[in-house]
């Protein structure tokens, strides 16, 4: 089911009445029952492996904290210790649960990468094994809907159970609920069980306000969704599915195109998850915070599906930072002297493991992993050459404070996001560079300003182009509003009643209208057939 | 939720259904030929049309149903769309009936002799053509897409049928098109009794094949066996006279075959039939035909006199040109697809003609005279900059007896192309002459 379908919508109204009816100690399972529900509309097979994943979250979770609260038992028991004994103790137990977490992570990563990425490494060992003209045929796998949202869920409960962030949860409903939650398993946020898990035990009564914000949520993300992203996306695939009939100019409006369109459709996506979590009365956290007015790639990335790197922040970029390969590494440059390399170690390594996961994370292709490293490079770059661009800074005299500055650094790292853009979205590796070096060697003005009509001719006509054109300048302007602080929804509940409607009747008047679903119209369909 | 909170949600909810009812009745239908053949019928006053023929384009490329009645005194109505789908003729009679109270309906035999495909474009263009046209709230409607939802499931994996229930999701992207705008919200009927003289159809002359014949009786496609069955049993329960038509065409031994087992169920039920053969020596099969399985205007001429005297000889129909409550909407139609027919004639004569063309720089700008020896209702004259950019319309004139005209756009001492054409007016659009070869103002 779409999120951006009638069924999801009607399905979503439904349970919106049904969740503010139920007795409110019975609201999790109206949730956990339309989520499973809404994933068993893919199949059975996929809500079985949900199923496992959970089981395999909640005994590991039980386990790690039946040790924990035995071991403090124990301790307790034992009276007093000394500060030798209890240190063994400790580190006993510590062994003992990370056994545990090791095993179970091992586990869930162990079914995500079998599912998702066994038919890569056959086409890995195809292409090795080619030159003897053996081939593995590839598997038939099931990859289940949201695997790498719900598996990072439970990754990340699994780890900070072991570290005694929280107590495990020993209620297996609302653990089923916390990886399960309908709303965010297709398209994420990737949700922590710190922060979500403690809203579904509690008594959501139906409030106006917080429906109807979830409401307009809703809306706007259909508008990024129908109207822009899905529009873009006809141009957009035209030349990325077609590169070798363009040239540099099409390439760069391909690549500008791909920019808004992704923008717009994960944003637009994770706006209806999290505007329908929030009718429901659960709060999920915000992944796209208007990454394309970042200076850096730094902070564009924690700007960009902010859960996502969140999550490889919290259990992946400082526990390698922080390990003993890489604090070893450190200090034995320190050792000879070295000094900024000792320092700048730490945090050049540990972007490329980071990113590396985040490009295998987007798919199993070389072309995410060539994403992933380029990424890595430039924020490791950055970080290296800090001290030289400082220098150079002072040395040209130049204001990093200023406005100007502030664009020219937007620009520069919207620039760097198109890029790796083209190299994730290009069908290949070769593809991406193809068009990369056109973007550079090969540029038609008359085309890249659509004078000769080649814009056009891509999918979209003059009325289209000029309806996305509109739609992406609405766009803007609301970001640039909520770049200066607005609060959107919160402006516009304190606006005059026909200004607020009219709002609403023409943002749901050009969903309808604009949107992109449906069997398009299509004239020459209706041609006359000899019959 | 407070009391003021819960009657604002309504009120708003209420204003936007209002808003959106209109809109989905705008972008609920394709405006064509079909559409406007369909508004016609139902406009006409009540209970004036004595025969109803619903079926394909085999019905309406062949009946003109103004000269049925200019010469023969018939209101014979062809309430036809495309490539009709076999389920839903009973809701094609059924729609027919609604504000007519025919004294015989004539079926189209061809939406039986079909055969459906995996292919959802089989199905799609057609049934939306009548389901379409429906009213949105009808049972008529409601049941037609019923049915149509149960073929298609059937026939095509993997289908949505939420644009058959929802015509909007189907045609909300209209307004992409560019003869759509706010005045076309409103259903145009046809101006020639739902028979259209188009460009290059109805003038247009194909030899046709030699119809592959046999006695064999060649099963029905089950879904077309399944509908006739479902028509006859609806036939059975009304009071007004049948006849299943067959218009002249070219058929396939199979087609033959399958209209041979049609036939064999028509005789067995006691149903009426009338077959029309391509070779019945009525025809020219190099002349009268615009591909195989249509007449244009001659062969539909021909089809009209001979349908027309065999409906006079077996029918007690009235004469219709003494009824004054027909005057208005049959009287003088004739004419003026005669009339039509005369232009389209003259246009495709003058096919090779070219407006000749001259310019020169006056006061204030470039003077382009040009000279035209056909008909036309207007000109438009192009331009463009520099030989091997597209030339741009700069001008319409809607006076044909006019032949010159100044740009005083253009900018001194600027080389410019010009080119001009003429155009003219038919019931389906505008038809274009040649454009003229290109002259340079210096």
């Amino acid at each position: 089911m779409s999120y951006s379908s009638l069924s999801f919508f009607i399905f979503l109204a439904v349970l919106t009445l049904v969740y503010y009816i139920a007795p409110k100690r019975y609201q999790w399972c109206v949730l956990l029952a339309a989520s499973y529900g809404f994933y068993l509309t893919g199949g059975v097979p996929q809500l079985i492996f949900i199923i496992c994943s959970t089981l395999i979250a909640y005994f590991a979770g039980l386990k790690m904290q039946s040790i924990r609260d035995q071991a403090k038992a124990e301790m307790e028991k034992a009276g007093e210790l000394t500060k030798e004994e209890k240190r063994e103790w400790k580190k006993r137990t510590k062994d003992k649960v990370h056994r545990v977490q090791i095993l179970s992570v091992g586990l869930t990563l162990g079914i995500l990468i079998v599912v998702k990425y066994t038919n890569f490494g056959i086409s890995v060992l195809n292409s090795v094994l080619s030159p003897v003209g053996a081939q593995l045929p590839f598997l038939n796998i099931l990859v289940p809907l949201g695997i790498s949202f719900y598996s990072f869920q439970i990754m990340g409960y699994l780890i900070d159970v072991g570290r005694g962030k929280y107590e495990a949860e020993r209620h297996f409903g609302y653990l089923a609920l916390f990886v399960s939650f309908f709303p965010s398993i297709v398209q994420g946020p990737i949700n922590r069980y710190g922060d979500i898990g403690k809203q579904f035990k509690e008594e959501h009564k139906f409030d106006y306000t917080t429906v109807k914000f979830g409401v307009q949520l809703i809306l706007w993300g259909l508008f990024k969704k129908l109207v822009i992203a899905d529009r873009a996306s006809i141009a957009v695939s035209a030349i990325f599915n077609n590169y070798i009939n363009y040239g540099g100019a099409e390439y760069i409006i391909a690549t500008l195109g791909y920019a808004i369109q992704i923008y717009a459709d994960f944003s637009g996506g994770v706006d209806v998850s999290i505007g329908a979590a929030q009718m429901l009365g659960i709060t999920l956290p915000i992944n796209f915070e208007r990454p394309y007015f970042s200076t850096s790639l730094a902070e564009y990335w924690r700007r960009w599906h902010a859960s996502l790197g969140g999550w490889m922040r919290e259990y992946v970029f400082y526990p390698v930072m922080l390990s003993a390969p890489v604090t070893k590494l450190s200090q034995a440059c320190r050792r000879r002297g070295w000094k900024y390399l000792a320092r700048i170690v730490p945090s050049t390594i540990t972007p490329f493991v980071v990113f590396t996961l985040i490009g295998v994370w987007h798919g199993a292709s070389f072309k995410y992993l060539a994403f992933g490293l380029y990424n890595a490079t430039i924020v490791a770059g950055s970080v290296a050459l800090a001290p030289v661009y400082k220098k150079v800074g002072e040395l040209l005299r130049i204001n990093t404070e200023t406005a100007s500055f502030k664009l020219f650094g937007m620009l520069r790292t919207f620039f760097i996001c198109c890029i790796g853009k083209t190299l994730g979205h290009a069908s290949s590796l070769r593809a991406s560079m193809h068009m990369i070096k056109g973007m550079f060697t090969d540029v038609n003005l008359d085309t890249l300003f659509g004078l000769d009509g080649t814009l056009f001719a891509l999918g979209l006509d003059q009325r289209s182009m000029f309806v996305l054109f509109i739609a992406v300048l609405v766009l803007f302007t609301v970001s640039c509003l909520q770049e200066s602080g607005m609060k959107m929804r919160e402006t516009i509940a304190r606006q005059n009643l026909l200004f607020r409607w009219a709002l609403y009747i023409g943002i749901i008047l050009a969903i309808l209208i604009f949107g992109i679903y449906g069997p398009d119209f299509s004239a020459s369909e209706f041609l006359y057939q000899a019959y | 939720m407070t009391k003021k909170e819960f009657l604002r949600s309504a009120v708003l909810i209420i204003i936007l259904l209002l808003l959106i009812l209109p809109l989905c009745h705008f972008f609920s239908y394709e405006r064509d030929y079909m559409s406007e053949r369909y508004t016609t019928y139902h406009n006409l006053p009540k209970d004036t049309v004595d025969v109803v023929i619903v079926g394909t384009s085999g019905i309406d490329r062949y009946w003109i149903a103004a000269k049925g009645y200019a010469e023969y005194g018939i209101t014979a109505y062809p309430l036809s769309y495309d490539h009709m789908s076999a389920w839903l003729v009973t809701n094609q009679i059924r729609d027919a009936l609604e504000n007519q109270n025919p004294k015989l309906m004539v079926i189209d035999m061809r939406p039986f002799t079909a055969s459906y495909s995996e292919n959802i474009a089989d199905y799609e263009s057609s049934a939306h053509s009548l389901l379409d046209m429906l009213d949105f709230f009808s049972s008529n409607r409601l049941d037609g897409v019923r049915k149509t939802v149960d073929v298609i499931s059937r026939k095509v994996e993997d289908f949505s049928p939420l644009s058959f229930y929802l015509p909007f999701i189907k045609y909300h992207t209209m307004w992409k098109e560019p003869e759509y705008s706010i005045e076309s919200m409103n259903r145009e009927p046809s101006e020639t009794l739902g028979f259209f003289l188009e460009e290059g159809r109805s003038t247009r002359e194909v030899p046709i094949k030699t119809t592959e014949r046999t006695d064999e009786l060649v099963p029905l496609d089950p879904v077309c066996e399944e509908a006739l069955y479902e028509v006859l049993d609806y036939l059975d329960t009304q009071d007004f006279e049948v006849l299943f038509l067959h218009t002249p065409k070219y058929m396939t031994e199979a087609e033959y075959g399958r209209d041979n087992t049609i036939r064999a169920i028509l005789d067995e039920r006691g149903y009426k039939y009338k077959r029309y053969d391509s070779e019945d020596g009525t025809y020219n099969l190099q002349l009268d035909f615009y591909n195989d399985t249509h007449t244009n205007i001659r062969g539909a001429e021909k089809f009209t006199d001979q349908f027309a005297s065999y409906l006079k000889e077996n029918y007690d129909l009235p004469d219709r040109r003494l009824d004054e409550a027909c005057a208005a909407d049959w009287n003088g139609v004739y004419d003026r697809i005669l009339a039509q027919r005369a232009i389209l004639d003259e246009m495709e004569a003058h096919e090779n003609m070219r407006p000749e063309i001259t310019v020169k720089a006056v006061e204030g700008g470039n003077q382009i005279d040009w000279t035209y020896s056909g008909n036309a209702m207007g000109y438009i004259v192009y331009r463009c900059d520099d030989m091997g950019k597209p030339f741009t319309d700069i001008y319409v004139e809607w006076d044909g007896s006019k032949r010159s005209y100044v740009d005083t756009t253009a900018e001194p001492g600027k080389p410019y192309y010009y080119a001009v054409r003429a155009f003219t007016k038919l019931s389906t659009g505008y038809k274009y002459g040649r454009f003229s070869y290109e002259a340079k103002a210096e």
